[in-house]
């Protein structure tokens, strides 16, 4: 099937989504990734390497600005002005984008508040133009989930034995949702949204995902425990530190992406198509 | 003898109205067709245009009960001509603008004794795609079948208190459509149409965010897919329509959600209410009745049919050629369709309006 960050050849072109995103380039990318957040200053090319890196955030992402200031840095690339406030709409956008790798930019990474922003972006990229997406609405952010699978990944050393918890609002957690479509394709044998059925994506069992309507036991014996926005104290779902204590010995809560983490991810893919250009 | 006479012979004559599917001739004079069959001794003798139609069929110029038209009269004309391009003699268009040109498809305003409207309940939201697993994957807002079900079941409750005629325009559910089949059993005068994108896709053509797919209402799944075709084929559908949209050169360009929702259509409804017939096994004069007498009855419209004194509006299509409708660039809004780039089956060769040429190619 066509899948439109693959080029021809099954390589990666442009980073849009976790979701199809096969096994086969996802370990070698996390692995890259992991010795790379393992030692982030011996990374670097000796010379300055062409093609300038863009962050194109709308609304702004410090975290991911700070993400790509680093990686830009680790693979000896400059971090250069998109020139635009946000994603152009209208007859302007194949030309913005047109223009972009005669400003020296190759790759841009791009948020957007809207669902398939990133698969826009791509479709009207000229030659020489790579799109990373930085999160697109509430779709996806497959560099947070990325970044969220090498802290799992340091904290259990793999991925197929883990019961995972979701905990709250999937509808409106780009970067869970990606992590659960990457965990999927790691083998990661239990996936559960842990929520009241109204808080429940539609066809949710078509993410791979068990439907876990009672917080108490989908919490208890997980492994890993992600938690979501939107969950009302009140409501009686959110993680309180009793409900934590009540889950077994070794239960982890993943924490908040970190900068260096993302940073580390953009940087494996930097240095990836630096590799293949 | 005008322009406008003229004798098609070594046709194959479809006039769905009737059932009529067999080889024969056909008589312009004036405008209006005079003969039908066999040749008419005194059309042999006269001095018309004879058209040699060996191969192809001769049907009624389609009427299409959903097209939009822009405001600007030019542009009116070009929309106009692409539907012509199709075989479409005839369309209904909720938009004000009137073009009045020979050799253009005879613009019609919806029958003011029936209550056209489109079925949808606001109260739902402004899903755009159908509510659902696919909706979720793509993280776009869904609109659920009941903001059509419900619609449908206020105008049902009308009809059935008030009687009078109502027309639903562009259904999209199984759902919708049960209840619509029920009220018509009971012989209320309910009718509807479905758009030729409902009949041929669903949720999942929309794809990684195709927006040529963003749509309204949202295409939806299989299943839906499969009980409208079900429908128009049992006659509860009364007509296929092309839906056309009018759309600018911005609308289509930008993430899914925040395009203009439509598609063109102009030019596609013939290939599509062919394409239908042949996928389904449909003998083609019952599916060409979808866009012919079928929408020129409910219209209440004098075309839609092959008889002596009937207008001479006529499309000649060449059964066994396929054509490429064109890839739409983007920004291309008369291109704009779902079925950009596809190979369509059925080549429609000519079109006439009134026995006038609304569109020639060779045949």
């Amino acid at each position: 099937m066509f899948n439109p960050q693959l080029d021809r050849g099954g390589a990666l072109a442009h980073l849009l989504t976790t979701e199809g995103l096969p096994r086969r380039l996802l370990e070698p990318l996390l692995a890259r990734a992991a010795r790379l957040l393992a030692q982030p200053a011996a990374a670097g090319p000796a010379a300055p390497a062409p093609g300038a890196l863009a962050l194109l955030a709308d609304p702004p992402a410090p975290l991911l600005h700070d993400a790509c200031a680093r990686a830009a840095a680790q693979r000896g690339m400059a971090l250069a002005d998109p020139g635009a406030p946000a994603l152009p709409r209208g007859r302007t956008l194949p030309d913005w984008l047109g223009g972009l790798p005669a400003r020296g930019i190759g790759t841009l990474v791009l948020r957007d508040r809207a669902s398939g922003a990133a698969h826009l972006a791509a479709r009207l990229a000229p030659p020489g133009l790579r799109i990373v997406n930085g999160g697109d609405g509430p779709h996806a952010d497959p560099v947070a989930a990325l970044a969220a699978l090498l802290s799992i990944q340091a904290a259990h050393g793999g991925f197929t034995e883990l019961t995972v918890a979701f905990v709250g609002d999937l509808n409106h957690a780009p970067a869970a949702r990606s992590l659960v479509h990457a965990l999927t394709t790691l083998g990661a044998p239990q996936l559960r949204a842990v929520a009241p059925a109204s808080l429940l994506p539609e066809g949710v069992a078509a993410l791979g995902l068990h439907a876990w309507p009672d917080a108490d036991s989908g919490v208890a014996d997980a492994d890993v425990i992600v938690p979501l926005p939107c969950v009302d104290a009140a409501s009686g779902w959110a993680l309180t530190p009793e409900r934590l204590a009540r889950a077994r010995p070794g239960a982890w809560v993943l924490p908040a992406p970190d900068a260096a983490a993302c940073a580390a991810v953009l940087s494996a893919l930097l240095a990836s198509w630096q590799e293949g250009a | 003898m005008s322009a406008a006479s003229f004798l098609v012979v070594n046709a194959r004559l479809i006039d769905p109205g009737s059932g009529l599917d067999r080889p024969g001739a056909l008589w312009v004079r004036d405008g209006v067709i005079a003969a039908l069959g066999e040749v008419p001794a005194v059309a042999a003798a006269a001095p018309a245009r004879v058209i040699d139609a060996r191969g192809r069929a001769l049907l009624p110029g389609l009427v299409d009960l959903g097209f939009g038209l822009p405001a600007d009269a030019a542009d009116a004309r070009a929309h106009l001509a692409a539907a012509a391009r199709g075989g479409v003699t005839a369309v209904v268009s909720p938009d004000p603008t009137r073009v009045a040109a020979p050799g253009l498809p005879r613009i019609h305003a919806p029958p003011a004794a029936v209550t056209w409207l489109r079925p949808h309940d606001p109260a739902f939201g402004a899903g755009v795609v159908a509510a659902g697993a696919y909706a979720t994957r793509l993280g776009l807002a869904g609109l659920p079948e009941a903001a059509e079900v419900a619609a449908v079941q206020r105008v049902i409750a009308a009809v059935r208190t008030g009687r009078e005629p109502h027309h639903l325009a562009r259904l999209s559910t199984a759902a919708a459509l049960a209840q619509v089949r029920q009220a018509r059993a009971e012989g209320l005068p309910l009718s509807c149409d479905i758009g030729i994108n409902h009949l041929h896709l669903t949720e999942l053509d929309i794809g990684f965010y195709d927006a040529h797919c963003h749509l309204r209402p949202p295409l939806r799944t299989q299943r839906d897919r499969m009980a409208l075709a079900q429908g128009l084929a049992d006659g509860t559908i009364a007509a296929l329509v092309s839906d056309h949209t009018v759309l600018g050169p911005d609308d289509k360009l930008a993430p899914f959600a925040e395009t203009v929702p439509g598609a063109a259509g102009a030019g596609l409804l013939f290939s599509l209410a062919y394409k239908w017939a042949r996928d389904s096994g449909l003998p083609l004069a019952r599916a060409l009745a979808c866009v012919t007498s079928g929408p020129a009855a409910l219209a209440g419209l004098a075309g839609g049919r092959l008889a002596v004194g009937a207008p001479a509006d006529l499309c000649l299509a060449d059964l066994d050629d396929d054509w490429l409708a064109p890839p739409a660039a983007p920004g291309a809004g008369i291109a704009a369709t779902p079925f950009a780039g596809m190979m369509q089956p059925g080549r429609v060769c000519a079109t006439w309006v009134g026995g006038h040429p609304a569109w020639e190619t060779s045949f």
